[in-house]
């Protein structure tokens, strides 16, 4: 699926930058970093307009976190108040609300780009917890900003190497993202373990 | 002590130890791979089907007109043209378009230094 993906970009390539950065907001597993940095690669081949080719990506990822942000709030506000009903639960959700208030602009700014496979669930969470829709869109429309611009940017630059820009990419992210939950996680444990 | 995190709180301990096991997985991958691409031998990019032969131009630092010669492409096909419609087309593999432009490539730094 990914070659022909990137096989459409010299067609077709605003749009299909648009939905697979739209589509990869929602956790779809859609190619979006590689279709981004092949965007990049054929800008600087000549085949693209690098401005264009940026403007897609970014339209289409904060289009998709809206989407996200949006279900998020249909589907998750309901269940959270459900979830807060039980009087042995309440505590914990008001914890994690109040978690998600004080820390969620910066949430939102760097699981764009820096963890970024983190990205999609934290649009669905932004949206359940009730996170401002105008800092939302700020924090996340400034955090794509920075995801597009670093992909495109270095398939530009790199345009003669994107398989090998894509695999240490691909891998560095997941490590990030990892590295960002396991230091979640051990902080809660800590936390368990003191009470 | 790991039981008592364990009792403490299974599903923080669990998600602890997967996010270890996964961080740990993409360090060694992020290190293979960044060791892999640093060897020169490996960085002359092989021809993927999207492609353009504009893009392989690029790629390999060659004019569009050396990569449509060693591809025989005629006039009426655009240099946007991908790597797998003209391997297609001609029944040749990607391999052997590879493999004619990095003939190309040679030849055109001999005569172009």
């Amino acid at each position: 699926m990914t070659d022909w993906l990137l096989a459409l970009i010299p067609g077709y390539g605003v749009w299909v930058i648009f939905t697979a950065t739209l589509l990869s907001c929602l956790a779809l597993p859609v190619p979006s970093s590689l279709v981004m940095l092949a965007g990049g690669g054929f800008a600087a081949g000549g085949d693209l307009a690098l401005g264009q080719a940026v403007a897609a990506a970014w339209v289409g990822a904060v289009g998709g976190d809206q989407l996200g942000y949006a279900i998020g709030r249909r589907g998750g506000s309901a269940a959270v108040e459900r979830l807060a009903r039980h009087g042995s639960r309440r505590e914990m959700v008001e914890r994690a609300l109040d978690f998600v208030r004080r820390w969620g602009g910066a949430g939102v700014f760097f699981s764009r780009w820096l963890v970024s496979p983190l990205g999609p669930y934290v649009n669905f969470v932004a949206g359940g917890a009730g996170l401002g829709w105008t800092r939302f869109t700020f924090y996340g429309a400034s955090g794509e900003a920075v995801w597009v611009g670093l992909y495109v940017g270095i398939g530009y630059a790199f345009s003669s190497q994107i398989g090998a820009v894509a695999d240490i990419l691909g891998n560095l992210s997941g490590f990030l993202a990892a590295l960002a939950v396991t230091f979640v996680a051990g902080i809660w444990l800590m936390k368990a373990d003191q009470r | 002590m790991i039981g008592r995190l364990w009792r403490r709180s299974p599903v923080a301990f669990v998600a602890f130890v997967l996010g270890l096991v996964i961080t740990v997985f993409f360090a060694v991958r992020t290190a293979t791979f960044t060791i892999y691409w640093s060897d020169p031998a490996h960085r002359d990019q092989t021809i993927e089907p999207w492609m353009t032969a504009q893009y392989v131009a690029y790629s390999y630092h060659l004019p569009v007109e050396e990569v449509r010669r060693a591809w025989q492409l005629p006039h009426d096909v655009p240099n946007r043209t991908t790597a797998a419609k003209i391997a297609a087309r001609r029944g040749w593999t990607l391999d052997e378009l590879g493999s004619r432009v990095r003939a190309a490539a040679a030849e055109f730094r001999v005569t172009n230094p």
